[in-house]
């Protein structure tokens, strides 16, 4: 039995708000054993990064009360004074971030930033302490690393940063490592990365692990023991076999059933995990639809793209040009009432092939038609008309809606741009349109920054239907929510789709969630489209070696399962 | 290095354009050099004109300038006939740049240091106190400020010169009342871009290293916060050398701003010519230095 490292009692955060005191946790008790592994799971909100803050003494004394007790190798950490801290700070505990871009200082050197710990601590020389940050940067899978010390992390990709993060803080080789979402901001292939990097750097310090995620994928794949999180309360503990064969409390029974997995069957409605979400009157489905598999999608296409490439030309500091291909020769057709997915890496030219499909940004060559018209053809003004009939909805629900308009207003706003309704009428269908996507109309006054994330996409997408659309264009609707609000919404465009008759075009960066919506999957990698899947089963399927590495890169939220097979990954 | 070459290649465009615009705008604001003065003999005026070819056509006239100018003669000034602009120039010069550079160096200096403990205490007794008289920095004109500075510092503490200009200790007042206004908008922009800055993510994560406090300000947020401060410092230098005019008349320095608005009151064409472009090269480089400074800061803009 391994020693205890770190054990809380009653561990309890209260923040001083402007109306009051908010408790985001409210008395949790954990232990974690040298070396162990344990995952705190839970919605964004429910209290999670406040107990790694409240561990790392992050938080400024005066805005945040924080009580109990949290023992580590038999001290105290919460009674510690700020100077003491200090020296538990990246020596004992460390801590990774959420979003690796900008928790690295922009105006400083990669090589000072992954060193301080050790100048400041151990007292090296900038010198030594360099050529230890290149050791470092080495164990954490970096070619070359004496040569990124002197680079700026914006000249890092996101896993890169990350993986700088992780080499800063284990410069100490701290006995515990805590990781706030370390992957959630980076696509799979590079969390896969990173997962393993910190792996491996445990193996060869022996260093405990705090991970928190919301991703059950990942907890399957690296934690021993998980902590059910919820309203600041944790409500189950157990290890990772437990929680997964046999979860106990009912919160953690609706969340394992609100992933879609990649094994699941896709004709059963994912879970809804909270039901506050909704108002009462369900506007659609008339009987909780068991999915039919969808009538096989017949006659001529709706859309037709023939060899659509968007390059752009960038000028290099040295003064020659490159071209970027975002997108390379893209054909393919939507038929009308499918579910087209569309999955690849960020930066694979997902968006950009939407774009240029509506004619948002002016293709370079090839060809789209719209019901056989040339839309590449249509005069602007022409084009803005089909618009009403191919609309978008978009992947941040807190940027893509305007922070000063009210909810009926950003609703209404097609209405009104297209004159649809009458102006007299148009309250009354807002209010419809509000009740179709299950958002209660009396809030038609509200601003964005009342609602959730999940109301706020519901809005978006009320607006996109308001002007009775044919299509779709879903970019990334999910990846900014949580896993339950994330099955509501799929739920949500899944009864929309067979309601109003629409044909969707639906894109993730998520195989597991296109899998579970879409008809058929276009694999987009460089963008090109690599590989078409089109049955259930797309691990037997999958044959391009990019769409393999995909697959073999998705933590299974399974521990019996720790990857997805693929035949010849890897 | 590109950039630069760029940026330096704009600024003899800028100025050709500021001295075009303002040889034809002071020929055409009403009046002459020579209207000023009691009536001229018309043989007499006709000479001066002819001197300074005032009789020729304007476009002439015009290539005549351009082509001194670039080599720096801009003639004798019409009023003050028996001395050449550049030398008007050449004395009246050095005492504003002097007292424009002190007064710089005081604005930052106060300005820097105001703002960032001010951001560090941000919401405190001290933090009031340092934006409240930042307040009355910004809106307390010179010639207010200037003649109390000389009634507390020179009449009744008897500490400094009142004015004049020779010695070191009379450029401190002088510098001083220049500096105030421009130290109150460094402290304020200091203070919002310091506290911007440790709101940062980044922040939190050098803190999450165990790093002092200080280490924190001064390495990770010192530099960003910056930037909002080094932005104005282009246009501050500007207004500093040009809006020197009221301090040098209360101190009594004999600075080249108080030779700039009289040149344009005078109808002196020459020294107007003279001025405009010293004054205009000077702030069309020191804004290029303040925009490039930024690629100092920030490595991100540096291309």
């Amino acid at each position: 039995m391994p020693r205890t490292l770190l054990k809380t009692e009653n561990l309890l955060v209260r923040y001083h708000g402007h109306d009051g005191e908010v408790t985001a946790v409210s008395g949790v008790d954990f232990s974690i054993a040298e070396g162990e592994s344990l995952a705190v799971v839970g919605e964004s909100g429910c209290g999670k990064t406040s107990v790694a803050l409240a561990l790392m003494g992050l938080f400024p004394a005066k805005a945040v009360d924080v009580q109990g007790v949290a023992t580590l190798d038999g001290r105290d950490v919460l009674s510690l004074s700020q100077a003491e801290m200090r020296e538990v700070r990246g020596q004992e505990i460390s801590m990774i971030f959420q979003d690796p871009m900008t928790s690295l200082n922009p105006y400083l050197r990669i090589g000072l930033q992954v060193a301080e710990p050790l100048i400041y601590h151990r007292g090296m020389r900038k010198r030594a302490a360099r050529e230890a940050a290149a050791g470092l940067l080495e164990s954490v899978d970096f070619t070359s690393p004496m040569e990124h010390l002197s680079r700026y992390p914006h000249e890092f990709s996101g896993g890169m940063c990350q993986r700088a993060m992780i080499a800063s803080a284990l410069s100490c080789s701290p006995k515990l490592l805590i990781a706030d979402e370390p992957t959630t901001a980076l696509d799979v292939i590079t969390q896969d990365r990173v997962l393993r990097v910190v792996q491996e750097m445990r193996g060869k310090q022996n260093m405990a692990l705090l991970l928190i995620t919301h991703d059950l994928g990942i907890v399957a794949s690296i934690a021993d023991r998980v902590a059910i999180m919820h309203n600041g309360e944790f409500v189950e503990m157990g290890t990772v076999h437990e929680i997964f064969s046999n979860p106990q409390h009912d919160y953690t029974k609706a969340l394992l059933a609100a992933v879609p997995r990649l094994d699941g069957n896709k004709s059963v409605r994912l879970a809804s995990v909270q039901k506050e979400e909704q108002i009462s009157t369900p506007a659609i489905e008339d009987e909780p639809t068991p999915q039919q598999s969808p009538t096989p999608p017949k006659g001529n296409s709706l859309i037709q793209v023939e060899d659509l490439s968007v390059h752009f030309h960038l000028k290099t500091p040295s003064g020659d040009s490159r071209t970027i291909k975002a997108v390379d020769r893209v054909s393919l057709e939507i038929k009308p009432g499918e579910v087209l997915g569309l999955v690849g890496q960020s930066g694979s030219g997902k968006s950009t092939l939407v774009r240029a499909i509506l004619q948002l940004i002016k293709p370079t060559s090839g060809r789209v038609k719209y019901e056989g018209r040339e839309l590449t053809a249509l005069p602007e003004s022409a084009v803005r008309e089909v618009w009403k009939e191919l609309q978008l909805i978009f992947q941040d629900p807190y940027g893509s809606l305007n922070s000063r308009m009210t909810a009926g207003q950003i609703i209404s706003r097609p209405l009104l741009n297209y004159g649809i309704t009458p102006r007299r009428k148009t309250r009354k269908r807002v209010e419809e349109l509000m009740t179709t996507v299950q958002l209660d109309p009396a809030w038609l006054n509200r601003y964005p920054h009342e609602f959730s994330g999940g109301q706020r996409q519901r809005i978006g997408i009320a607006r996109a239907l308001a002007c009775n659309p044919r299509v779709l264009f879903c970019d990334e609707p999910v990846s900014a929510l949580d896993v339950s609000i994330q099955a509501d919404i799929i739920n949500l465009l899944q009864d929309l789709t067979e309601a109003l008759s629409l044909t969707l075009l639906f894109i993730s960066h998520d195989l597991a969630v296109v899998r579970h919506i879409a008809d058929r999957i276009a694999v987009m990698n460089h963008g090109e489209i690599v590989e078409w899947l089109k049955t259930d089963d797309i691990c037997a399927e999958a044959s391009h070696p990019y769409t393999k590495e995909l697959l073999a890169a998705i933590p299974i939220p399974d521990p019996t399962v720790h990857r997805i097979e693929v035949h010849g990954a890897t | 290095m590109l950039t630069l070459l760029k940026r330096l290649l704009y600024v003899p465009v800028v100025i050709l354009l500021l001295v075009t615009a303002t040889f034809f705008l002071i020929r055409l604001a009403p009046g002459g050099p020579f209207s000023a003065e009691r009536d001229l003999p018309e043989e007499v005026e006709k000479a001066l004109n002819a001197k300074f070819r005032l009789d020729q056509p304007m476009l002439v006239q015009y290539g005549a300038m351009l082509k001194d100018a670039v080599r720096g003669d801009f003639g004798p000034s019409m009023k003050h006939r028996e001395r050449t602009v550049r030398q008007i120039i050449a004395q009246h010069l050095p005492p504003s740049m002097i007292l424009g550079a002190l007064a710089i160096i005081l604005a930052l200096w106060i300005g820097i240091t105001v703002g960032t403990v001010s951001a560090l205490k941000a919401n405190s007794a001290l933090d009031y106190f340092g934006m409240g008289v930042t307040v009355l920095g910004i809106s307390l004109p010179a010639f207010v400020f200037g003649p109390l500075l000389q009634l507390l510092f020179a009449m009744r503490l008897d500490w400094l010169p009142v004015a004049g200009y020779g010695a070191p200790l009379q450029l401190v007042l002088p510098a001083l009342t220049l500096s105030l206004p421009f130290a109150a908008r460094f402290a304020r922009l200091m203070r919002a871009g310091m506290l911007e800055v440790l709101s940062e993510d980044f922040i939190r994560t050098a803190r999450s290293k165990g790093l002092s406090e200080r280490i924190v300000v001064l390495r990770h947020a010192f530099r960003g916060a910056l930037i909002p401060v080094v932005s104005f410092l282009g246009p501050a230098i500007a207004a500093i050398t040009t809006g020197s005019l009221v301090v040098e008349k209360i101190f009594n320095i004999p600075g080249l701003g108080r030779e700039f608005v009289e040149s344009a009151l005078n109808r002196d064409y020459t020294l107007v010519m003279g001025t405009t472009i010293v004054y205009g090269s000077f702030i069309v480089i020191c804004n290029m230095l303040s925009d490039l400074s930024y690629a100092l800061l920030d490595p991100r803009v540096r291309r």
